[in-house]
């Protein structure tokens, strides 16, 4: 989740600084986001609610990052599993049970499992953004659709990229590249998932949208929704931060 | 002693066919009682040993060569170096068919409808195609060849779980060599069904040299070295000596028992209730023959009291009816266990599936699937075994005629 | 220990022999005494339930008397094991009874044999012995006939061979004419005369067929479990056989 996350947060902040740059070379744009996010750190309130068929739960968490390699995300509410804490640094995560005072490292196997019970795998948010590497983009709108004044940007995944999509559309609002929607198909370019970015609000001094709704198109029921409460960019964080002492505090 | 002992094997022999009918049903119930355990116990062996060698051939071999740790802790940080020496020494060997390099990975398969865990398994295409019957399972797309690198075969219900069909892509997450976190395209080749669904749902197959690089192994390095040996019977002596000869100091040289403790528990299991079926219906057996041989004595009481009035001795009765039920033995015994082959022999080959009409993973051991075509096990010491337990049962049988032939009032039955 | 002179075959002291338990007990005998001595061809009559067959077995060895002292050829049988009794008999005695009791799955030859073959002897000593007798006793010639190609007489006569094959000390014979015609008792007595004289085989009957009294040396009556009286009246006899 949390790269999915950050990876979408990148994209708007790219977005909201070479928005006048009137330089439309997606490949060229994204490059730059790269370069740009692993010098930014950030700390921030999430609530995220996970909506299944079978229950709904809400949790508020608080998180910290820095570079691309380095975060940690702290449970805040409920009461019940606050403690609760993810660590990763560069591929390797480390979950904190508070309950069992034990720190386990997560081994490959549980990747695909779920990462607290929402629509992201462990592996989701492990993921080392790679979006340059992996894909091949291309505008393939600019315009108005339903009313709003966007472009489209297509990502290809590469020819042997690790990526298990067909194509991802990302759709941006022209005027300042702020995130509208991003939808994901697989290989036979059929949909499989939908994310949408909504509730734009200014947040330290960055115009963001603040909530992020993840649907899977084959569970149309089910989704899970991050919102960002607050958040603080480039604030100073020690590397050590990150660190499984941290973790446990 | 010996015109003695020739006397009374005469009387034993004349004893035995001066009631013809009751030698008959005697020998016929021998007979059976050897002919059916043969038949039985060659049949399940058979196919014990056919579910043994398939699966020793798909998974690591008879014998398997890997790190000392690696049984504790499957991961891919505890390989076997200089592997290419002890393979070349080991394909020089006389009692070895072929071995087989695989690279073993644990991780999960993503595609856009979810993610599996699932077992890489990194193997050598030409090798797995003249010693596993996998590369005859392909229900769709092809077998791996040598040099196929991203491209891997799966089974058909991975398939279904990933949906995803031949010339499709999936991604694969393991760790590497130092912990690390990799990822790597797979394109399916490939689609197999052998039967059994953990195999079916759980493996991915892609050339050895294509595992080792996603993890970072040298060419000189393997998981496994799987041995298939000629005759699986003796692989436990010949695994000892190669531990001695072969092994290195982290390397340790396994049978497929301990490599698949399930299927061999499995095994163990299955084939106690058939031996226990088996006694069930050889003391039944045993039981006609029993009561054949006890009424014959009892039908003679009359003139074994006359032997013991004239001066015979009751050790010398005894041995009569010993010969008696040797001779039974003798004659039965060799005929049961050449009827119970003939009869194993007639069966070869049939496929069971047709007359039960079963799901064939109905039919599974361990999670792996019998093969239906009947291939006995014909073991000559199995069968020799089995004809001399039924014939030392039957020797034994004859002890409660000697007891109640050693309590015969000679004076009762002569005024009889 | 008693002097026993040698020619002493048999010696009975006060023999009694009670059958059944607790208080339905029979007394088959009661305190017999008797002596046979070498060469002695002597008949035993007596109804039936006498204790004829009782006391042929005891004799014998076959049974053992409730009290009393059997010595037969100078040893208390009494206190043998069952062993050591299989092995006096074997060496002591021979048998023949009602019944032939021949040994259905060997011929003729091979049942005169049989004796001989458990005593070890060599198989010339024994060709030799079987021949002649199985010639002496007029079954030359049937010798590879199984017992139920034979008549009746045949059989007793071969049982009578085995009974004597072996030299033993006594041959103890129960009703041995009962079952055949009163020609052929008369044939079988007149082999038995015959072996008694040139054997000196001694003989111990026991019969209801006053034709044997005549071949007898000596007569004895049982009656009620005791021998009655060692001289008879013809009258006497008849009665006894009669009864």
């Amino acid at each position: 989740m949390f790269k999915i996350f950050l990876v979408n947060i990148f994209i708007c902040i790219i977005f909201l600084n070479y928005a006048n740059a009137s330089n439309l070379d997606p490949e060229k744009i994204l490059d730059e986001v790269d370069d740009l996010y692993r010098s930014n750190s950030s700390h921030g309130i999430i609530t995220l609610s996970v909506t299944t068929i079978n229950w709904k739960r809400t949790l508020t968490l608080e998180q910290w990052s820095k570079g691309e390699d380095n975060s940690l995300i702290k449970v805040l509410k409920p009461k019940k599993e606050k403690g609760l804490a993810t660590l990763r640094v560069d591929k390797n995560m480390w979950n904190y049970m508070p309950k069992v005072k034990r720190v386990i490292k997560i081994p490959s196997s549980m990747m695909s499992s779920s990462w607290m019970g929402s629509h992201f795998t462990n592996d989701d948010l492990v993921k080392q953004s790679r979006m340059t590497e992996d894909y091949t983009f291309s505008i393939t709108f600019e315009g108005t659709r339903e009313g709003k004044d966007i472009i489209e940007i297509t990502c290809i995944p590469n020819k042997d990229a690790a990526v298990v999509w067909g194509r991802v559309e990302v759709i941006v609002f022209r005027n300042d590249y702020i995130p509208i929607r991003m939808i994901y198909y697989d290989e036979d370019l059929l949909l499989s998932r939908i994310l949408e970015f909504t509730d734009i609000k200014i947040m330290d001094g960055k115009m963001i949208p603040t909530l992020m709704s993840m649907i899977p198109v084959n569970e149309p029921d089910e989704s899970t929704i991050i919102r960002w409460e607050k958040i603080q960019f480039d604030v100073s964080i020690d590397d050590e931060f990150f660190s499984l002492r941290k973790l446990q505090q | 002693m010996m015109p003695k002992a020739l006397m009374i094997i005469r009387i034993a022999w004349r004893s035995i066919w001066r009631s013809k009918r009751r030698t008959l049903i005697s020998i016929f119930s021998i007979v059976i009682g050897t002919g059916l355990p043969t038949f039985t116990v060659c049949l399940g062996w058979g196919f014990y040993n056919g579910l043994i060698d398939d699966v020793a051939r798909l998974m690591a071999g008879h014998v398997t060569y890997e790190h000392v740790e690696y049984r504790n802790s499957p991961s891919i940080d505890l390989w076997v170096d200089d592997i290419q020496a002890i393979n070349s020494a080991l394909n020089n060997n006389d009692e070895v068919l072929s071995t087989k390099q695989m690279v073993l990975l644990q991780g999960v398969a993503h595609t856009a409808k979810g993610a599996v865990g699932v077992s890489l398994m990194g193997i050598e295409p030409s090798k797995e195609i003249s010693v596993s019957f996998l590369p005859d399972s392909i229900v769709s797309g092809e077998y791996l060849s040598q040099g196929d690198g991203r491209r891997a075969i799966i089974g058909n219900k991975l398939a279904e779980r990933l949906n995803i069909k031949v010339g499709k892509k999936f991604v694969f997450t393991s760790n590497d060599i130092n912990g690390e976190l990799v990822e790597d395209l797979f394109r399916v080749k490939g689609i197999f069904k052998t039967g059994s669904s953990a195999f079916d749902s759980y493996v991915v197959q892609s050339d050895i040299n294509f595992a080792r690089e996603v993890v970072g192994l040298n060419s000189n390095a393997t998981s496994q070295l799987g041995i298939i040996v000629k005759n699986p019977d003796n692989h436990d002596k010949i695994l000892e000596r190669w531990q001695n000869e072969l092994a290195s100091n982290d390397g340790v040289f396994l049978s497929w028992r301990q490599i698949m403790p399930d299927i061999a528990t499995y095994i163990y299991m299955d084939r106690g209730s058939l031996v226990i079926i088996m006694i069930m219906l050889v003391i039944l057996v045993q039981f006609t023959m029993f009561s054949t041989i006890l009424m014959s004595v009892l039908e003679r009481k009359r003139e074994f009291a006359s032997l013991l009035a004239i001066g015979t001795k009751h050790v010398e009765l005894n041995l009569q009816i010993f010969f008696e039920t040797l001779i039974f033995g003798l004659i039965a015994c060799p005929i049961g266990s050449f009827l119970g082959v003939g009869a194993l022999k007639w069966v070869e080959g049939y496929d069971i599936s047709k007359l039960i009409e079963a799901n064939p993973e109905d039919m599974s051991i361990g999670g792996f699937t019998m093969d239906p075509i009947i291939t006995p096990f014909f073991s000559a010491p199995l069968i020799l075994q089995i004809s001399i337990i039924i014939f030392l049962l039957v020797l034994i049988l004859g002890i409660v005629p000697m007891f109640l032939v050693s309590r015969i009032s000679i004076v009762d039955e002569l005024r009889a | 220990m008693s002097t026993v002179k040698s020619n002493e075959i048999v010696l009975l002291q006060n023999i009694k022999k009670d059958y059944g338990q607790g208080n339905v007990v029979t007394e088959a005998l009661r305190g017999v005494d008797l002596k046979l001595v070498k060469g002695d061809f002597t008949v035993m009559m007596g109804p039936s339930g006498s204790g004829k067959s009782t006391l042929l077995n005891i004799i014998g060895g076959l049974d053992r008397a409730t009290s009393g002292k059997t010595i037969i050829n100078g040893q208390d049988i009494g206190i043998l094991s069952n062993k050591a009794l299989s092995l006096m008999r074997l060496n002591n005695i021979g048998f023949v009874f009602q019944n032939y009791n021949l040994i259905p799955v060997l011929t003729a030859y091979e049942n005169a044999e049989y004796v001989l073959m458990l005593q070890g002897i060599n198989p010339l000593q024994r060709r030799e012995k079987v021949m002649s007798l199985l010639q002496e006793i007029g079954l030359d010639g049937l010798e590879n006939r199984f017992p139920r190609e034979l008549s009746g007489g045949q059989q007793q006569r071969v049982a009578i061979a085995r009974a004597v094959a072996s030299d033993p000390q006594l041959v103890l014979a129960d009703e041995i004419t009962a079952n055949v015609d009163s020609e052929t008792a008369q044939s079988l007595l007149e082999l038995m005369v015959s072996l008694n004289q040139n054997n000196k085989t001694t003989f111990l009957f026991s019969t209801h067929d006053p034709a044997v009294i005549k071949f007898a040396k000596r007569v004895i009556i049982l009656k009620d479990g005791n021998i009655s009286n060692e001289k008879l009246s013809s009258v006497e006899i008849e009665e006894s056989t009669h009864k």
